[in-house]
């Protein structure tokens, strides 16, 4: 979604994300549905008209071609009219989709990284492929055959009004009935089950993943059984609230029909009178005119099934969006943090230490140091002292407490992205993107040429590896770095972060899973002008060449 | 049609179908009733209006014939949804039942299948996808067939013309939908496919979200999602017109076909036909009746085709089902001689005799012959691929169909044993299992409540207290898939704290220091060293990160086991 769209997501936004792709469907659906009421409609007339004048004897008189013509043109127009609306609609659908995940994932972004996990990655997919779902449904499934429903009824009325004036309330009555107090009804009767059933497959669905990543655990522990029986339960819930969902939904259809029935009834009854003791048209009715009516009526009908299950795409597409927005974040405030940082000269760290949420901090040391151009800082203290941490709040990953000053003015590090720009760090995970290798190395320097690549490659000791796949760097990497070794993964990273030579460079455990000769190869590059960082901040258990010129900080 | 060589997918969902044949017979009859009255309703309706037009009076009798009609129509189909959706209901209620009860003796074989979020959606959004084949596709298909029959043999009375449009143009609807629809549902397939390599990629982008922040590259995600959806939506439209092609053609020949109807009727009624001018061919009252008919005679066909994506949805969603079928459990089938021989006190806890495995040509695991004797502590390594893992699938009962001889105790390791067995054995996995909940109810996991000072001691002895008691709610912090800010040694430690609690003497560690540095990974080597003393065990571990402490030494290779000193 562009910028100007509204931040939260609402039945409104739906519609108007793309309004002309919603409005050239509609428009085509309109055409297709009033074309198969009409043609039903004509035809009647027709065949009474033609049937008459051939009993009147005026058959030869009677002008054939222009009826002929029209039925020919409705059915044709019904055809292209559905065609076409599938088509168009399911067009604005997948655009929809679009838009809609980029929504998601703006709002991604624009969560704090220490909130990033907090949804977990079975909840996120059932918002991403289930909710979704849902929502653009709902322009196909509740908005559109509600409009063909009431230019139906508009149709029928104008047609019945001109058959016999006072058939207008009894229509008027249809169509408030069907537009109106059907839907109404259903909502009455199911919608609290249509929002249960909602909250029961997101629970059922978390239970199941909980349950199932315990598994080996609760199998050999003998307790499988009372786990999945409550899997069961959940399950027969389900089951029930479908069943009360089919009913509703049936009996709505059947109200409908029902509705139609008594319409035809009235139509009847308000257009003959008792005469000679047998019911017969009223003289200032025209019956061909009339056969017409009904049979068009007969074609609305067909117009409003679609409105009896309408209930429950709207719930459902309801409680999606409500799930949607519960993403939402608003954009970060980035307005004190936009004017970029000036270039660093020195960098000065007091009582620093960086906090996860529920960790209470205290228990971190703290740590003091300020570092120059051209400087080298080696955090040393025990396991489960907080070094990662420390880096990973320095580079703006994690909150903390203390301060940082650059060139002696304070700074906040914290999810800023102009302080980003000046660092490059390596966290102590290797993250590789299910992207070709090129890709993933691209994502340091989007420009970078091919020879800028090799050559950090090569100075990694990587181009052999890259030079002997078959794709070469298009080589389509797994998720998670799978089918890689782990000092490949590592190398990859930092190959990565090298190729945007930023001033500042932070390592996490750098060498981890390399053997000695990869180390020694890592520490020369950086030492090459081309990539020797101006400032470097690292923690690392292995000894390496980079200690020699590395001031010590202890935590 | 039943002569027709039947897919495997097509196959599973018949098997499926047959479950619920008697409720499906009854629809059937149903639909008899329904094709009935719809010729009733019409015979009803052209009397009514034929004598309105032609003679102005109202046959009553005529009127309420067609009202009963209709209304019996609609009662009709009522109740024809309502077993249509209960049939539907059963079918996949019970198919999920059986489904997470095959996954549950799969054990750690399921993930050869997918991954648990993967699973999930196959339980529940794949099997629910059967829905619409079973409630509306199934029984539609006798439809199809036998309303256009019944009205084609209640129109050959009243006019043979029509009777000929109706009965040519009816196979042609069909060919065409074949014709087109065919296409279209390979396409659909792989359609599949792409929707969740779109979700993949998300989620892939998502997980290293951190990552792209840090590169400020954000923004060249978002494009790559964007351009992706783009093209997604540009070959998704690309099927999709092709598959309402389908749907398309059948409106096209009903339209059509009515018109055609219509116009001969007209034409007739005016005695107009070129073939026949001054002779009138219908009444107005049969003009009417078949006029009425027309639509009706190709509205099943034209419901088949728009159902007709619920039976490729069925197909795709059979395939992904079979596949969870495809993994054979076995755990419970047991290959071995009833006779139980006598319980040998002196025999060693576990003895591997020639054991080899392998599954679909794979060899998985090679000429093991090895023993532990209780209170023994094994140290495995090897290359990967070797089959460390397989052996701790067999160790924990979830395969046992491989060539060779599992002894406990100096007894063939069987079924009726199993239980007894895995309660014995604690299970430390890569990466632990965890359940959303808090510390305490995952240490308690399968154990039943703990009291408050055994729990303590044991938190204490795997060196887990500094760390549980420093978090503001203590051992009642919830636990989510990204910890809490935990280490991944510290939560590695609290898997070994839920293995002291469970008082299992049998332990078995699938490499618990991958992931961690050489320093934490020495420190919980360290602590295993200390709590497992007097312990049975079996720990995988990489060169990377020895287990010093062990008493033998195994290295497993491609060609076998070697048991060092």
């Amino acid at each position: 979604m562009s910028k100007h769209n509204p931040q939260s997501l609402t039945f409104k936004s739906l519609l108007l994300d793309n309004p002309f792709g919603l409005l050239v469907a509609l428009l085509i659906g309109i055409v297709g549905s009033l074309a198969a009421v009409a043609l039903l409609g004509i035809s009647g007339w027709f065949l009474s008209a033609a049937g008459l004048a051939s009993a009147m004897g005026t058959a030869f008189t009677f002008n054939y071609f222009t009826p002929g013509a029209l039925v020919r043109l409705m059915a044709i127009l019904r055809t292209a009219g559905r065609y076409g609306e599938q088509v168009f609609s399911h067009d604005h659908l997948l655009g929809l989709l679009r838009s809609l995940r980029l929504w998601i994932w703006d709002q991604r972004v624009n969560t704090p990284l220490n909130q990033v996990h907090r949804q977990t990655k079975g909840d996120l997919l059932q918002r991403l492929v289930g909710d979704l779902d849902q929502i653009i449904k709902w322009p196909l499934a509740v908005v559109m055959p509600w409009v063909y429903g009431l230019l139906g009824c508009i149709a029928l009325l104008t047609l019945g009004v001109w058959v016999e004036a006072s058939l207008v309330w009894p229509i008027i009555t249809y169509s408030i009935m069907q537009l109106l107090c059907l839907p109404w009804l259903a909502k009455q009767l199911a919608m609290s089950s249509v929002y249960s059933m909602q909250a029961l497959s997101v629970h059922r669905r978390s239970r199941f993943m909980s349950v199932f990543s315990a598994l080996i655990t609760l199998t050999i522990r003998g307790h499988w059984q009372h786990y999945s029986e409550r899997l069961t339960q959940l399950d027969e819930k389900q089951r029930k609230l479908q069943a009360q969902l089919q009913r509703v939904t049936s009996l709505v259809k059947l109200l409908g029909h029902t509705m139609t029935l008594l319409l035809v009834g009235v139509m009847f009854a308000l257009c003959l009178s008792v005469e000679n003791e047998s019911l017969a048209i009223e003289p200032t009715i025209s019956a061909t005119w009339l056969v017409a009516l009904v049979l068009a009526t007969l074609g609305v009908n067909e117009l409003m099934q679609p409105i009896a299950s309408a209930f429950l795409a709207q719930g459902q597409s309801k409680v999606g969006l409500k799930r949607l927005n519960q993403l939402q974040r608003s954009v970060l405030e980035t307005a004190d943090k936009s004017k970029s940082l000036p270039s660093i000269k020195s960098l000065n760290v007091r009582n620093f230490a960086g906090s996860h949420n529920d960790v209470v901090s205290s228990a971190l040391p703290s740590v003091n140091f300020t570092i120059s151009s051209n400087e080298q800082i080696k955090i040393v203290g025990a396991s489960g002292a907080g070094k990662s941490t420390t880096l990973a709040a320095l580079a703006g990953d994690l909150g903390y407490r203390g301060e940082v000053r650059l060139n002696s003015a304070p700074v906040s590090v914290y999810d800023n992205s102009c302080w980003r720009e000046k660092v490059s760090y390596l966290s102590q995970q290797s993250v590789i993107f299910q992207q070709s290798l090129r890709s993933n190395l691209l994502l340091g320097k989007p420009d970078a040429t091919e020879t800028e690549l090799f050559d950090v490659l090569q100075l990694l000791g990587l181009k052999t590896w890259v030079d002997a796949l078959p794709s070469g760097l298009d080589t389509l990497l797994g998720g998670q770095g799978r089918d890689i070794s782990g000092g490949q993964a590592r190398r990859l990273c930092l190959a990565r972060i090298l190729l945007r030579k930023a001033p500042t460079l932070i390592l996490d455990e750098p060498f981890d899973g390399l053997d000695s000769d990869s180390v020694d190869r890592v520490c020369k590059a950086l030492e090459r002008p081309l990539y020797k960082p101006q400032f470097l901040i690292y923690v690392s258990h292995i000894d390496s060449p980079l200690d020699r010129h590395s001031a010590l900080v202890a935590l | 049609m039943r002569k027709r060589v039947k897919s495997s997918e097509q196959q599973f969902l018949f098997d499926l179908q047959q479950q619920q044949r008697k409720r499906f017979q009854i629809v059937k009859w149903l639909g008899v009733l329904i094709a009935f009255s719809v010729v009733i309703q019409a015979l009803g309706l052209a009397k009514v209006f034929a004598e309105l037009v032609l003679e102005g009076s109202f046959p009553l009798n005529a009127a309420l014939l067609a009202g009963a009609a209709f209304l019996f129509k609609t009662v009709m189909q009522y109740v024809r949804e309502q077993i249509c959706a209960t049939a539907s209901r059963t079918i996949r209620f019970s198919l999920r039942k059986r489904v997470v009860e095959h996954l549950t003796h799969l054990g750690p074989n399921r993930l050869q299948i997918d991954e648990d979020a993967g699973l999930s959606t196959r339980v529940y959004e794949q099997i629910d996808a059967l829905d619409d084949y079973f409630s509306r596709y199934v029984p539609q298909v006798f439809l199809v067939l036998f309303i256009p029959l019944t009205i084609l043999i209640a129109v050959i009375p009243v006019s043979l013309i029509a009777f000929f449009i109706f009965a040519l143009t009816a196979p042609l609807v069909v060919f065409f939908m074949v014709l087109v629809g065919h296409k279209a549902a390979n396409a659909n397939r792989k359609q599949f496919k792409v929707l969740s390599l779109l979700s993949n990629q998300f989620m892939d982008l998502n997980q290293g979200m951190a990552e792209l922040k840090r590169l400020g590259q954000t923004d060249l995600a978002r494009e790559r999602l964007s351009l992706t959806a783009s093209e997604y939506q540009k070959t998704t439209m690309g099927v999709l017109r092709l598959a309402f092609l389908s749907t398309g053609t059948l409106e096209l020949f009903s339209s059509v076909a009515i018109a055609m109807v219509a116009l001969y009727l007209g034409l007739g009624l005016l005695e107009q036909l070129p073939w026949q001018i001054g002779i009138a061919p219908v009444s107005l009252f049969t003009a009417f009746y078949l006029l009425l008919l027309a639509p009706e005679f190709y509205l099943p066909l034209r419901q088949l085709g728009s159902d007709y994506h619920a039976k490729q949805k069925a197909e795709a969603a059979a395939t992904n089902l079979q596949q969870v079928f495809a993994v054979e459990p076995s755990d419970l089938k047991t290959t071995f001689s009833s006779t139980a021989p006598l319980k040998q006190e002196n025999s060693p806890l576990i003895q591997f005799e020639d054991i080899s495995w392998s599954t679909a040509g794979r060899m998985r695991l090679t000429d093991l012959s090895a023993s532990i004797a209780q209170g023994e502590r094994v140290w495995l390594r090897g290359e990967s691929g070797a089959g460390k893992s397989s052996l701790m699938s067999i160790l924990l009962g979830f395969d046992q169909q491989f060539n060779g001889q599992l002894l406990i105790q100096g007894q063939p390791f069987n079924a009726s044993m199993l239980n007894e067995w895995r309660r014995r054995l604690a299970w430390l996995p890569q990466t632990p299992e965890w359940i959303q909940g808090t510390i305490r109810q995952n240490l308690e996991l399968g154990l039943g409540k703990c009291d408050d000072a055994e729990l303590r001691n044991t938190l204490i002895k795997a060196q887990c207290w500094d760390f549980v008691d420093g978090l503001r709610f203590g051992w009642d912090t919830p636990i989510n898939e990204a910890g809490t800010g935990l280490s991944g040694g510290q939560m590695q430690r609290l898997s070994i704290a839920r293995a002291l609690l469970s008082q299992a003497d049998v332990w078995l560690l699938d490499e618990p220091c991958s992931g961690l540095d050489s320093e934490t990974a020495g420190q919980v080597l360290n602590t295993l060293d200390e709590v497992s003393s007097g312990k049975t065990v079996l720990i995988i571990s990489h060169d990377t990160h020895p287990v010093i402490w062990a008493d033998q030494k195994w290295l497993m290779k491609e060609d076998g086991v070697y048991v060092e000193a």
